[in-house]
């Protein structure tokens, strides 16, 4: 863990750490509005993808445009295994991830040993294809519209989780093991071997990193947290459909990170909530009376968001790479 | 299978590898200027569909002078591309040039979503009349227009790298970015000039790919996956290579989806690259100096 330094800076971090935590713990306590608890439900589950796509390409330099396929996969598969075999969530959920895992290590395995873009570019493929696969094998997937059956919430004994207050405190759960999980990879050796992977292939190659293990490793952790969030979507949704693992998430992943803070496991958190809060509060001022209809119009309209994405993600890219996070880590790494 | 099924599945098969062919053109000079992929592609193909249904129905414009005034309009976007987005990173990493080009793909498939709208729109075919019968086989006539326009353009290419002194910078420095510059090369120009051409080969596949698939909606993201697989099959950094890889593609899914089955039809392409990534990544005509 970082040495606190004592300076003022510093500490206004720790309080501003702390703040977050106590807000993320009591604010479905505080807020019983349910729309506004989705929302926190959502913000974890899109996280936890959201740290494993970041690790990859923040800290290991590798795009995979196929997120949404590996979170579309384990939203599937663990719907699967709840209803046509019957597990409880606490198996289907371990067995999503080693399967999601698994191809993840598959896919990774052909295309990790080139440069960025190839991976960019098979995930991409993956992705597509996978849809088409979602659409097309309607025996086993309900093709367009949606998984059939309902899918069950979880349980831990007699005591179900049913409200979305019970939800909300799961889904963090896991993000919270996910964080610190990721966080303390990246201060160990795995993260400073990623570290000088990033910065140069080559001459972390002569230093004894084998770059393509590390990287094949990271591809499949980060297919291993999509797979996780996937199942816990399809938990709390109880109803899929392909409309939710289309390249679109992928894309939109992307912008959150690199919004958020790339390399940072603080940036996915932050860039993935403040893109969902920001959809979702411009879909609530579409519908916003006081407004003229012509505003509201375009507010209403999903091309100009993703627009405005693609404008941030530009901007970001040349004038702030390191995100928003960045802005309040001037100097460190 | 009769010879005849089999002809007819060959020559949709060129037509469609033939545009493929176009695509992977596009993917190839940016990728031998910058070392990195260009994600926009298959937005810019898309852009020359729309582009060209707009000179022609708006403008009026003839078909011909429709073709080259979106060539030329799609020229100046990638140069736009090019000068906003991709020089302010171009010295950062290949990882921050490739970010760009996804953020410049969200932007135009939604510019063009909003400006076109999000359905598909039909554009005729270069010329009306009905598939020319040859040894019991029918080809459209716009399969005459896409073979015919993609061996120019490539003919022309060839003549352009190879006899003008500009063309013969492009490939300096698309062999040799520093050792270009050392010689006086402004190769600052020539990735400019690279986006450009690129952006105008890939509006010119998008025009007449048009009339047989309709312009707009998801075909980006098809055509850039598809453009992308074949520039793998030929060989990234070879331009015949590319060139040879479309057509191939275009005959394996055209045979394939014959055979099998043509609801995954779009899914031979992954399978067609994963063997490709596995076996033989760098494509079967890669030449890693001369082109």
């Amino acid at each position: 863990m970082n040495r606190i330094q004592g300076s003022t800076k510093n500490r206004l971090h720790i309080y501003l750490v702390i703040g977050l935590l106590f807000f993320i713990c009591l604010f479905p306590m505080l807020d019983s509005n349910r729309y506004h608890i989705n929302m926190g439900i959502m913000v974890g589950i899109f996280s936890i993808v959201a740290i494993g796509f970041n690790l990859l390409l923040g800290n290991t330099g590798q795009i995979s445009l196929g997120q949404a396929a590996f979170y579309g996969i384990g939203a599937y598969a663990s719907a699967i295994l709840a209803v046509k075999a019957s597990f409880s969530f606490w198996i289907a959920f371990p067995c999503t991830a080693i399967f999601c895992g698994l191809i993840g290590y598959i896919l990774g395995f052909t295309s990790v040993r080139f440069k960025g873009s190839y991976l960019a570019m098979a995930t991409l493929s993956f992705g597509v294809i996978f849809s088409i696969i979602l659409l097309e094998w309607t025996t086993v997937t309900g093709g367009a519209g949606g998984y059939p059956e309902m899918i069950p919430r979880p349980s831990i004994g007699a005591f179900k989780i049913d409200s979305e207050l019970k939800y909300y405190y799961l889904v963090w759960a896991f993000l919270a093991g996910v964080f610190i999980f990721t966080r303390n990879l990246i201060k160990s050796r795995i993260g400073r071997a990623l570290y000088a992977i990033q910065g140069n292939e080559t001459v972390a190659g002569i230093i004894g990193i084998n770059p393509t293990r590390y990287k094949l490793k990271v591809f499949t952790l980060s297919a291993i947290y999509a797979g996780m969030a996937g199942s816990l979507y399809a938990h709390y949704a109880t109803y899929i459909s392909e409309e939710s693992f289309t390249f679109l998430f992928s894309v939109t992943l992307l912008c959150m990170v690199v919004i958020g803070g790339l390399g940072s496991v603080w940036g996915s958190v932050v860039g993935t909530a403040v893109l969902y809060l920001l959809s979702e509060m411009i879909r609530y001022m579409a519908k916003f009376s006081l407004l003229p209809q012509a505003v509201r119009n375009v507010l209403a309209e999903y091309s100009y968001l993703l627009l405005a994405y693609g404008l941030f993600v530009a901007i970001f890219i040349i004038f702030l790479p390191r995100g928003i996070v960045g802005l309040f880590r001037e100097g460190k790494r | 299978m009769s010879l005849r099924d089999t002809l007819q599945l060959l020559i949709g098969g060129i037509t469609n590898g033939s545009i493929y062919s176009l695509v992977a053109l596009g993917f190839h000079l940016i990728f031998r200027s910058t070392g990195a992929i260009n994600f926009a592609t298959g937005e810019q193909v898309v852009l020359g569909g729309v582009l060209a249904i707009t000179c022609t129905t708006v403008f009026k414009l003839p078909l011909a002078v429709a073709f080259f005034a979106t060539f030329l309009l799609a020229g100046l976007i990638g140069l736009a591309y090019e000068r906003l987005s991709i020089r302010p990173v171009l010295h950062f990493s290949e990882l921050s040039i490739v970010i760009s080009s996804i953020a410049v793909s969200i932007i135009l498939q939604n510019s063009i979503a909003l400006a076109w709208g999000k359905e598909h729109i039909a554009f005729p075919p270069f010329t009306r009349g009905n598939p020319v019968k040859a040894l019991g086989v029918a080809i459209e006539l716009q399969s005459f227009w896409i073979i015919g326009i993609t061996f120019g353009a490539v003919v022309l290419l060839k003549l352009f790298f190879d006899y003008t002194l500009f063309g013969k910078f492009v490939k300096a420095t698309v062999n040799n970015r520093t050792a270009a510059k050392l010689m006086g090369i402004n190769t600052t120009r020539v990735v400019a000039f690279t986006f450009a051409l690129s952006g105008g080969i890939c509006a010119m596949a998008g025009m007449v790919v048009a009339p047989i698939t309709f312009a707009g909606g998801a075909l980006g993201t098809m055509m850039a996956v598809k453009g992308f697989v074949s520039a793998v099959v030929g060989g990234l950094s070879s331009s015949s290579g590319v060139v040879l890889g479309g057509i191939i593609l275009g005959i394996l899914e055209a045979f394939i989806a014959g055979f099998i089955s043509s609801g995954y039809r779009d899914a031979i392409a992954l399978f067609v690259l994963l063997i490709f990534l596995i076996v033989k990544p760098t494509g079967l005509f890669s030449s890693n100096q001369n082109k």
